[in-house]
């Protein structure tokens, strides 16, 4: 079956009826970015679809514009299926009436159809129904990929099994398995009550069915527990993977991080280890003593010069003292035994009399200015005068005066001497001071060495992440991420591991007690009943296998075919290979589609081998069911290349042709005008492009591109 | 050959009847028309199968199974 012929009227950029023509193998419809190509894969999903919401949307701005009032239109798409020599035509369409510039009303979306036969006779028929009837829903999923990411078609585990019941041989192999499985628990039931019956056996018959089952119950919690692993492991293996081009990244970025971490943390310590308090200091730790040495010096001087003049004069006063002690002592010694005179013997007057007359009128002797006798008498009259004077308590006590009453100047000695003493620290402040400073200045180097470090280490961490598809963020999930996998995986691992032996040791245990009830069953039931159920195994065991063989083939021949494909569209560059794992557990079909690279799974190819392999995929299906199945359908692509280089799109075009009845496809590519070939209405590369039908769409000029009402797709055969 | 012939076909090549059964290629049939007439028990509950299955009206899974068993215990005993 292949579509002949679209006709899309009044729907969005359509405006009237634009019709598409098409022809068997490929047609590539060729449309810049809003030229109309996604309208047009909507267009069709539209009319495959049950959605009929929304309808004013639809409907072209330009034609309501340019309709008159009470002029209806009508607003659909029209398919045209060849199928042998029958055409089938389905519309599904509404009807719009324009009341006012602003004003209009649509009618309900109604279908028709119509089958035209080989003689030309046409049935007029309900569209809906000839619409699911040509073409189910179900086949869209296979048929209509918008998109690269519609293309991975197995990606949910029904999908493989849903591609064979609807294209396959190998679903007619399907209900067996069920019907066999079924007959042969009818038998064993059967046999397990005649069994029940015989009494010799009922205690251990009953004993070893509770024990088979409670260890087949334990063996399946065991065996799910098992999926769920392996499961988990995929998971597991398929996150460190994905982030293993980024881990490395990831871990610079940590190291970095900690590295950065270290610095400020060091820097701190050598912020907080810096004490520039010079002011306290100042007075707490006495530094503006760093200059007291010489004022301590002068101080020292004038206390040194001080205690000498003390001394000295103490000195002259003890002389003094001892001199008068002389003399008193002397007088006492010349007038020994003799009574002196009274000292105002002459008197005063006399005295003076006789000095000033030079003549002692005692002895009657001359006594001239300087002599002894003269010199005799003023001592006397001095002496005599001396007692005449008030006389002080502490002269009465005689030994008792002191020149120097206070001990002044010796403790001012003592202080310079204490004073001196503390030098030695007054000294040290300069060094102390000069000490800090360095220090200081040392760990302020040491600080901008750090910041340089860290400006360094800034700079290595912005060109990672300017050079990784990751944000920082995202980098240090990764990395704890992966470790945080690593680890769960090694925990997986253990756990099935542990399960795989528990499963072992549990089949162990079950083999022989299913022997056992055999055994029993053969003793107690008649032949023709065990008979009975070991054909009906045998039928179940045929059926099972012989499905699973099917499918296995189906899965096998597909990998084949697909990677086939894969080397056809990727020729000379690296592809790696398409493994499909097939497998049952819990009666559900489980299909892994893995690329594979050396024995391991490639779990994140690039966009480019990633599309590649789908298509791969896709053309095998295409290729493996068109010679099984009844009908073929068309495949409809939009945009299915994007991430494709034009050498691999080339050989991809030149596959497409080849891999079913008909392909329909919308790209972007080749549109760009040849500036040597100005008669090219698409690029020069279009030209050698295998394809069957080329069909161009683009806006219809002159349009505004912000006035909907401008705008017209034009549909040009190529 | 009719789908139902080549399902049976299929299910005839199964080795389990040549290495349990013992059964030659000469023993085993090639349509339902021939398998219907078979003698061995196991070979005519599947060629039953296959029919009840592949011809309409299709043969309902209780029916079938008397059926089945009918063969199997008759030609057992």
């Amino acid at each position: 079956m292949i579509i002949k012929e679209l006709i899309i009227s009044n729907y969005q950029c359509y405006y009237d009826d634009k019709k598409f023509e098409f022809t068997r193998g490929s047609n590539i419809i060729l449309g810049k970015n809003g030229g109309g190509k996604t309208k047009f894969y909507e267009a069709i999903e539209w009319l495959f679809s049950s959605n009929n919401r929304d309808i004013d949307e639809l409907i072209s701005k330009k034609k309501l514009n340019l309709a008159s009032p009470n002029d209806p239109f009508k607003v659909g798409v029209e398919i045209t299926f060849e199928q042998g020599e029958i055409l089938n035509t389905v519309k599904k369409y509404f009807t719009v009436q324009k009341k006012t510039d602003k004003n209009f009303t649509t009618t309900n979306v109604v279908y028709e159809g119509i089958r035209e036969y080989e003689n030309g006779e046409r049935d007029t028929m309900d569209g809906a129904a000839l619409l699911k009837d040509i073409f189910p829903a179900k086949n869209k999923l296979y048929c209509m990929f918008k998109g690269e990411s519609d293309l991975n078609i197995l990606k949910n585990n029904d999908a493989l099994v849903n591609l064979i019941n609807l294209y396959s041989k190998v679903k007619h192999f399907g209900p067996y398995a069920e019907k066999g499985r079924v007959f042969r628990e009818y038998a064993d039931k059967a046999i397990e009550e005649a069994a029940k019956k015989d009494k010799k056996i009922e205690k251990r018959y009953k004993e070893l069915d509770f024990e088979i089952n409670n260890l087949q119950g334990k063996l399946n919690d065991k065996q799910i527990f098992l999926q769920t692993k392996y499961k988990e492991k995929r998971t597991l293996e398929e996150n460190i993977q994905g982030v293993e081009k980024h881990l490395d990244n990831a871990e610079a970025v940590e190291t970095i991080k900690t590295r950065i971490k270290d610095i400020d943390e060091k820097k701190k310590r050598l912020e907080n280890s810096i004490d520039e308090n010079y002011t306290t200091a100042l007075f707490d730790k006495n530094w503006f003593l760093i200059y007291f040495e010489n004022i301590q010096k002068e101080f020292s001087d004038k206390v040194v010069a001080l205690s000498n003049e003390r001394r000295k004069q103490q000195r002259e006063f003890d002389r003094e003292v001892g001199i008068k002690e002389g003399e008193k002592r002397a007088t006492v010694a010349l007038f020994r035994n003799v009574v002196p005179l009274p000292n105002d013997i002459p008197s005063r007057a006399i005295m003076e009399e006789m000095l000033s007359d030079e003549i002692c009128k005692v002895c009657n002797r001359e006594a001239k200015i300087g002599s002894d006798p003269y010199n005799f008498m003023l001592q006397r009259l001095n002496e005599y005068i001396l007692t005449q004077k008030p006389v002080l308590e502490e002269e009465e006590e005689g030994d008792k005066i002191e020149l120097f009453k206070n001990n002044y100047t010796s403790r001012l000695v003592n202080l310079e001497a204490a004073i001196d003493n503390d030098l030695i620290k007054v000294r040290s402040i300069y060094q102390t001071i000069k000490d800090q400073l360095e220090f200081n200045q040392e760990r302020k180097n040491e600080i901008d060495e750090l910041d340089r470090k860290k400006d360094k280490e800034i700079e290595d961490l912005e060109n990672i992440i300017g050079s990784s598809e990751l944000g920082q963020d995202s980098l240090a999930h990764t990395f704890k991420n992966s470790k945080g996998w690593q680890r769960d995986l090694t925990a997986v691992n253990i756990k099935i591991e542990e399960y795989e032996k528990s499963v072992s040791e549990m089949r162990k245990e079950l083999s022989p007690k299913k022997d056992e009830k055999e055994a029993l069953d053969s003793k107690s039931v008649s032949t023709y009943l065990t008979q009975t159920r070991k054909i009906l195994r045998d039928i179940e065991t045929i059926f099972e296998e012989t499905k699973e063989n099917k499918y296995d083939e189906f899965v096998k021949q597909l990998q084949k075919t697909a990677n086939d494909y894969l080397k056809k569209i990727n020729v000379g560059s690296f592809t790696g290979y398409i493994e499909i794992e097939r497998r049952v557990f819990n009666k559900e079909q489980i299909v892994e589609v893995n690329l594979m690279q050396d024995g391991e799974i490639f779990y994140h190819p690039n966009t480019s081998l990633q599309t590649s392999m789908h298509l791969a995929i896709l053309f095998a299906i295409s290729e493996m069911t068109k010679i099984e199945r009844e009908e073929c359908y068309p495949l409809i692509f939009d945009a299915p290349t994007s991430s494709f280089d034009p050498i691999k799109r080339k050989h991809f075009f030149e596959v497409l042709g080849d891999c079913n009845e008909q392909t329909i496809l919308l790209t972007k590519d080749f549109t760009d005008r040849s500036e040597n070939t100005p008669g090219l209405l698409y690029s020069e590369e279009f030209v050698n492009i295998k394809r069957n039908k080329a069909i161009l769409i683009r806006l219809e000029e002159p349009f505004d591109d912000e006035i909907l009402s401008t705008i017209n797709t034009q549909v040009i055969n190529l | 050959m009719a789908k139902e012939d080549e399902i049976l076909k299929t299910f005839m090549a199964h080795p389990l009847l040549r290495e349990v059964y013992g059964l030659n290629e000469n023993s085993l049939p090639n349509s339902i028309e021939e398998g219907m007439k078979s003698e061995i028990p196991i070979v005519l509950a599947i060629t039953n199968i296959v029919k009840g299955v592949q011809r309409k009206p299709i043969t309902s899974d209780n029916d079938l199974q008397r059926q089945v068993l009918a063969i199997l215990n008759n030609k057992v005993q």
